[in-house]
């Protein structure tokens, strides 16, 4: 079984943009299984659920957990391994003497259930945590643009944080569409199958996915 | 707590752009202060970011500066930042975030009484601090926590910039490759 950790930013995705069916689908046409840490459980359901322009959102999360298509994955282990990697990746950059707290407790816990349970691959469609694991460099890069001269690097802490993520396979929302597409999740729209696949990447992207125009571009060539 | 100077600077230059009525200065501290939030992790300065983006979507609207309210709150609005402003330069940091949260109340107040606004003014200032904060480093949770806005809303917003640009890191095939082998 691989065991795909789902951080908020995906799931928010999938869900607003009328695509979280794909994970029924991959659910039973692959070997995968959706996992997610309490924090994102509270940040997509228990939250939104008592606000009311969120609360429909919820509920169909909700129902996509109740359904069994994501499990919750709670251990003892993953409050200490998600205070050690902020406190790893929240020490990596400093400006003016001060380090910046990049990531929140609902990312680092998508990191800590990752190795927890042993996952896959890590879900997740914001920006910061994928350049971390990713490329730090390329982050660093931009951030001394915005803090020209006022920016030190941290270099153990980002080594320690290299060393905790070490290994992390990262997808995101466009990717899970893409591999549904390609087991056929978009044939029950018949002769507009492709149109229906780049149409949701597009709407994925506009609905937060972090996905460059040239990434668009090299989708473009991709048919379904 | 906000760093004192910071904060005192830009209260400040918060009630010299109110009282001036100047918009770009106002836009301009609203992502300013944004900044200063997250280099110095103080939610105070998200308080000064929101109050400034929010005060000058007012004063663009001349429906609202001609409306009966209007006078009232803008007196409200600058005797709160004042009192705030004496008590950061006081070094009572913690007494003019309160005040200023006070100010975001009111602020959300006559957005609701007055505003034709499809999203809540102080809404919408949430989302632009928090999209300063995400385009300065900070993950898309750390910026919504630090500011209060939607995760959802947010995403949505930076979904239709174009920020993602600067980040690409694997391409598709290679990351698509991953996929494969997980969804196989």
């Amino acid at each position: 079984m691989n065991g795909v950790v789902c951080d908020s930013s995906a799931l928010i995705s999938l869900s607003d943009t009328c695509n979280i069916e794909c994970l029924y689908f991959l659910q039973h046409n692959s070997s995968a299984s959706f996992l997610i840490p309490p924090s994102v459980h509270r940040e997509i359901i228990t939250a939104p659920l008592h606000i009311p322009r969120f609360e429909f959102s919820a509920v169909r999360l909700k129902k996509v957990l109740d359904d069994g298509v994501f499990t919750e994955v709670t251990s003892p282990q993953i409050e200490q391994k998600t205070r050690e990697i902020m406190d790893a990746a929240n020490n990596c950059i400093q400006v003016d003497g001060k380090s910046l707290s990049l990531l929140h407790d609902g990312e680092a816990q998508c990191l800590a259930v990752y190795e927890v349970a042993g996952a896959s691959a890590l879900a997740i469609d914001e920006k910061t945590t994928r350049l971390l694991i990713e490329d730090p460099q390329k982050l660093l890069r931009a951030l001394k643009e915005e803090y020209a001269g006022k920016l030190v690097v941290n270099e153990p802490a980002l080594q320690r944080f290299a060393d905790k993520t070490k290994g992390i396979r990262i997808i995101r929302s466009a990717e899970i569409v893409a591999a549904a597409a390609e087991k056929g999740f978009f044939k029950q729209y018949r002769g507009l199958e492709n149109q229906a696949f780049h149409a949701a990447l597009q709407a994925l992207r506009r609905a937060g996915c972090s996905m460059t125009e040239n990434e668009l571009k090299e989708y473009a060539q991709f048919k379904v | 707590m906000a760093q004192e100077p910071v904060f005192s600077k830009r209260l400040s230059e918060l009630l010299q752009g109110f009282k001036e009525r100047n918009l770009v200065a106002l836009k301009q501290l609203g992502g300013d202060a944004a900044e200063d939030a997250f280099a110095s992790d103080a939610p105070c300065l998200v308080e000064v970011s929101i109050a400034a983006y929010s005060l000058a979507k007012f004063l663009e609207k001349p429906y609202i500066l001609a409306s009966a309210e209007w006078k009232d709150f803008e007196q409200t609005a600058s005797e709160i930042i004042s009192a705030a402003l004496k008590d950061a330069q006081a070094g009572k940091a913690g007494e003019a975030c309160r005040r200023m949260h006070s100010l975001i109340q009111e602020i959300e107040a006559l957005s609701k009484r007055l505003g034709r606004f499809t999203t809540g003014v102080v809404d919408k200032a949430r989302i632009k601090a928090a999209t300063q904060i995400y385009a300065h480093g900070a993950s898309l949770g750390k910026a919504a926590e630090l500011t209060g806005a939607s995760k959802q809303e947010l995403s949505h917003y930076i979904g239709v910039t174009r920020l993602s640009e600067k980040y690409q890191t694997f391409g598709v095939q290679k990351r698509l490759s991953v996929a494969r082998e997980i969804f196989k």
